[in-house]
C-alpha cells in the first residue's frame, strides 16, 4: 500500500498505471488536464509502460481508444464536459461494438455560459449511449473505482465501456489522502486483458457494419442484458476488492444510516458526501435521516431503491443536473424504479449547477421542510438566487428589442 | 464577476418575469478596480514620449487614453505598453507593498 | 475538525501553501483536505483556498463560511476576507507590517500579524517579481494554529523545494514562525 496526498486527477493517473493500461489517448480540457499530464509524465519517466496517442480532439481520442481496444489492448481516456459531448457519436460506437475500456470524466457544467465548475449535466446527457456510469464521492473511491472499472468492463458477462465520474474541482483539484494498492494486489484482482473479440489480420472480422431492421433490435437487447448482468458484476468487483484492500464504497449504491431511517436523501458524487454531513447533523437533531448514494447510475439500482426507500415517510432526491422540460434526471429514475412497487412521498431539489456551492445546511433546510410536511412543490431549486448580473442580462436584451 | 452581494435571496425571485441569459453588457470596471492586482506599474517618461500612440493601440485593457494618460484604477500592470513603446518612454516600476495601490 | 480559509492574490502562492499544509497535516496524523477555488487564474487577482484538518475522515466538501482561522495574505484583502464569513471566535492571521496593528485592534477577533512580504523580500524569495509570501505564512500558521509543528513543515519544505530556494524557504518559514505578533486590543503589538 502506498499513501498519496494529492489532487484526485493525479491519483487517477496512478490508478491507471496500476491497471497496466496499454494505450492512453486523450485531449486536454479543464478540469481533466492533470490526469493526462501525470500519465504523460509517468510514461516519459519510464514508470509506466504505455503508448500515449496524442490527438487533435476528443472525437479522435475516442476513435483511437476504439482502435486500441479493438486490437485487444487495455485502453483508457479522460475527458470532461464539452470534450465528452464532442465524443458523443463515438460513445455509442464503443458501447455498440462491445469494447471494454475505461474513461474518467471530470463532471463539469456545459456551456454556455462558459463554466468550468462542477455539475452532472455532461454525463447525464450521455446517459443513453450504453456506457456504464459510476459516480465517486472521494479521492479514495476514485482510485479504487478506476481499478474496479476495468474488471467490470472486461467481465465476459458485461463487455461494455465504463465511465468513472467525479466532480470538477471539489474532487479533481482538491488535495486529499488516498491509499493505492500494491501492484501485485492489483495484478491479482485484474488479470491481463483478454478481449472477447479483436481485430486480427490472421483471422479477419468486420464489426459495426450495416445491419438491417431484421437484425438490429437483438443487438440492442443484448446491450440491455449486459447492463442487467453488470449489476451483480459491479457488486462482485466491489466485494472482491474489499477482500484485497479492506475498502468498500458500496455496490450500485452506498447506504448510510438507512437502517431505521424515516427520511432519506438520494444523491450522486461529492454532493452525496455533503449529504452525509447533513444526515449526521439531522440525526443530532433527533431526526431519523438516512442517505442512499448512487454509485452506479447506469445500470440503475432499481431493486436497491425499492428495498431502501420503500416505506419511508419522505425522500429528497438532489440532482446536479436538469432534464429540461421535465425535472432532475436522477429524480425521474428514482420515481420510475419505485413506481407500482412502493408508495413513498418523493421530492426533488435541483442544486449545485455550474459549481454553485451546496452547503449541508441548505440540504438540512430542504429536508426539514419535507419532515414538517410544509413542502408543496415536487421540484425545488434551493440554491438559486437572482443577482445584478442576471438583471443586466435582461437589460442587455431589452436594449436589442 | 463583479464582487457584489451574492447572498441567496428568496428562490421565488427567479420566477420574476423576464428571461435570464448569459448576455453581458459592457461597463467600466465590472470586476472592481483591477489596478489593485498590479505588481509592476507603468510610468511614462514625458521627455521621451513622442505620442506615437502604440501604447494606446496595444493596451488590452483600454487603460491608456489618446492623450497618453494611464488609468491606474484599472491598469493590471501587464507591461505590454512598456514592451511595445519604441522609445522606451514607459518603464515598469515595482509597486510598493505587493502592488495594491492605485497611487 | 479545524477549518481554515485563505485569501491571497494570484501569484502569492496560496494554492501551493494549502498543498504544503495538507502534506504537513498528513505527516502530523490528520485527515486533510485542501481545496483551492479556481477561476480565471490571473496574477494579482483575489484568490481563495480552503483547508480542513480532522481527526476522522472528512466528508464536508462545501466552502468554508465559518472558519476557525482566517488567513489574509495581503492586507488589501481584509475587508473582502471578512465579508466572506467569520465566527465570533475566528482567529485572524494577516500579512501586514508590524506597525499597522491599530487597524486590527478594533476587530472583535484575536488577530495576529506576520510581515511575510518583508521576510520574503529580505530573503530574495520571489516568483516572477512577486514576493513569495506563502512560505513565511506557512511558518506563521504553524505558530498560531499549533496544528503542525515547525519541524514537520520544515520537513515538508525539504521534500518539496529544491535548489537555491530550499535554504531560503526553510529560513522564511522559521522567521514566519518566530515573528508572529498578536494584536493587543489596546493597540500595541506584542509577542503572544
Amino acid at each position: 500500500m502506498s499513501r498519496m496526498v494529492d489532487i484526485a486527477n493525479h491519483i487517477v493517473a496512478h490508478a491507471v498505471k496500476l491497471a497496466r493500461v496499454g494505450v492512453v489517448s486523450a485531449y486536454p480540457i479543464t478540469p481533466q488536464t492533470q490526469v493526462i499530464e501525470e500519465i504523460s509524465r509517468l510514461i516519459e519517466s519510464g514508470e509506466m509502460d504505455c503508448e500515449y496517442i496524442p490527438v487533435e480532439s476528443e472525437h479522435s481520442a475516442m476513435a483511437a481508444l476504439i482502435g486500441a481496444a479493438a486490437v485487444g489492448v487495455r485502453a483508457f481516456s479522460a475527458t470532461s464536459a464539452h470534450g465528452l459531448a464532442y465524443m458523443h457519436e463515438l460513445l455509442h460506437w464503443a458501447a455498440g461494438v462491445r469494447l471494454p475500456m475505461v474513461m474518467a470524466n471530470v463532471n463539469r457544467a456545459m456551456g454556455p455560459g462558459w463554466n468550468i465548475w462542477c455539475d452532472h449535466q455532461d454525463t447525464v446527457s450521455q446517459r443513453d449511449t450504453g456506457w456504464i456510469q459510476l459516480y465517486c464521492a472521494s479521492h479514495q473511491e476514485i482510485a479504487d473505482t478506476v481499478i474496479q472499472a476495468f474488471r467490470i468492463s472486461e467481465d465476459p458477462r458485461v463487455i461494455l465501456p465504463v465511465m468513472v465520474n467525479y466532480d470538477a474541482f471539489v474532487l479533481s483539484h482538491s488535495y486529499m489522502q488516498a491509499d493505492l494498492p500494491e501492484q501485485e494486489e492489483v495484478d491479482r484482482f485484474l488479470p491481463p486483458f483478454r478481449s472477447a473479440w479483436r481485430l486480427d489480420v490472421e483471422n479477419p472480422l468486420t464489426h459495426g457494419s450495416v445491419i438491417y431492421p431484421g437484425d438490429y433490435e437483438e443487438v440492442r437487447l443484448s446491450m440491455q442484458q449486459a447492463h442487467d448482468a453488470a449489476r451483480s458484476v459491479i457488486a462482485e468487483a466491489a466485494e472482491e476488492y474489499r477482500g484485497l484492500t479492506g475498502r468498500h464504497h458500496g455496490a450500485l449504491v452506498e447506504a448510510y444510516h438507512i437502517e431505521g431511517a424515516e427520511f432519506a436523501l438520494v444523491a450522486m458524487g461529492s454532493l452525496a458526501s455533503e449529504c452525509r454531513v447533513a444526515v449526521d447533523a439531522l440525526r443530532e437533531e433527533g431526526l431519523a435521516a438516512g442517505l442512499v448514494r448512487v454509485r452506479s447510475y447506469r445500470p440503475f439500482p432499481r431493486e436497491e431503491m425499492v428495498e431502501l426507500l420503500g416505506g419511508l415517510k419522505g425522500v429528497l432526491v438532489i440532482d446536479r443536473d436538469i432534464s429540461f422540460g421535465m425535472e432532475g434526471a436522477l429524480y425521474s429514475d428514482c420515481k420510475a424504479a419505485l413506481y407500482g412497487r412502493a408508495e413513498v412521498p418523493i421530492f426533488n431539489a435541483v442544486a449545485g449547477l455550474g459549481g454553485r456551492d451546496v452547503p449541508y445546511t441548505t440540504i438540512m433546510d430542504e429536508m426539514r421542510s419535507i419532515v414538517r410536511g410544509e413542502r408543496r412543490e415536487a421540484v425545488s431549486w434551493p440554491t438559486v438566487c437572482l443577482n445584478d448580473h442576471h438583471l443586466a442580462s435582461r437589460e442587455g436584451m431589452s436594449r436589442c428589442g | 464577476m463583479a464582487k457584489k452581494e451574492r447572498k441567496h435571496k428568496a428562490p421565488e425571485r427567479a420566477a420574476e418575469p423576464g428571461v435570464i441569459t448569459t448576455l453581458s453588457v459592457p461597463v467600466v470596471g465590472s470586476v472592481g478596480k483591477t489596478g489593485s492586482w498590479r505588481v509592476f506599474k507603468p510610468v511614462k517618461d514625458e521627455a521621451r514620449c513622442n505620442n506615437c500612440l502604440l501604447c494606446w493601440i496595444y493596451c488590452p485593457e483600454a487603460c491608456i487614453s489618446k492623450d497618453i494618460r494611464i488609468d491606474y484604477d484599472y491598469c493590471k500592470g501587464c507591461g505590454i505598453c512598456a514592451v511595445e513603446c519604441p522609445r522606451r518612454a514607459i518603464v515598469m516600476v515595482k509597486e510598493e507593498k505587493g502592488g495594491k495601490s492605485s497611487r | 475538525m479545524v477549518e481554515i480559509r485563505f485569501h491571497g492574490l494570484g501569484g502569492q502562492g496560496a494554492v501551493t501553501l494549502v498543498r504544503l499544509l495538507a502534506l504537513a497535516g498528513d505527516k502530523a496524523g490528520w485527515y486533510v483536505q485542501a481545496a483551492p477555488f479556481f477561476g480565471a487564474e490571473r496574477r494579482g487577482a483575489p484568490v481563495k483556498t480552503f483547508l480542513r484538518f480532522s481527526e476522522s475522515p472528512i466528508y464536508r466538501v462545501s466552502q468554508i463560511y465559518r472558519p476557525d482561522m482566517l488567513v489574509v495574505m495581503s492586507d488589501s484583502l481584509l475587508d473582502l476576507a471578512l465579508s466572506d464569513g467569520v465566527r465570533e471566535d475566528t482567529v485572524l492571521l494577516v500579512n501586514d507590517a508590524m506597525d499597522s496593528e491599530s487597524r486590527y485592534a478594533g476587530l472583535p477577533f484575536r488577530a495576529h500579524l506576520v510581515d511575510a512580504t518583508s521576510i520574503a523580500m529580505d530573503l530574495g524569495l520571489e516568483v516572477e517579481g512577486m514576493p513569495a509570501v506563502n512560505i513565511p505564512v506557512y511558518g506563521a500558521i504553524s505558530y498560531v494554529s499549533n496544528l503542525v509543528s515547525l519541524e514537520v513543515i520544515t520537513e515538508v519544505i525539504r521534500e518539496n523545494i529544491s535548489g537555491p530556494r530550499l535554504e531560503k524557504s526553510m529560513e522564511a518559514a522559521r522567521r514566519g514562525f518566530t515573528s508572529v505578533r498578536e494584536v493587543r486590543k489596546k493597540g500595541k503589538a506584542v509577542r503572544s
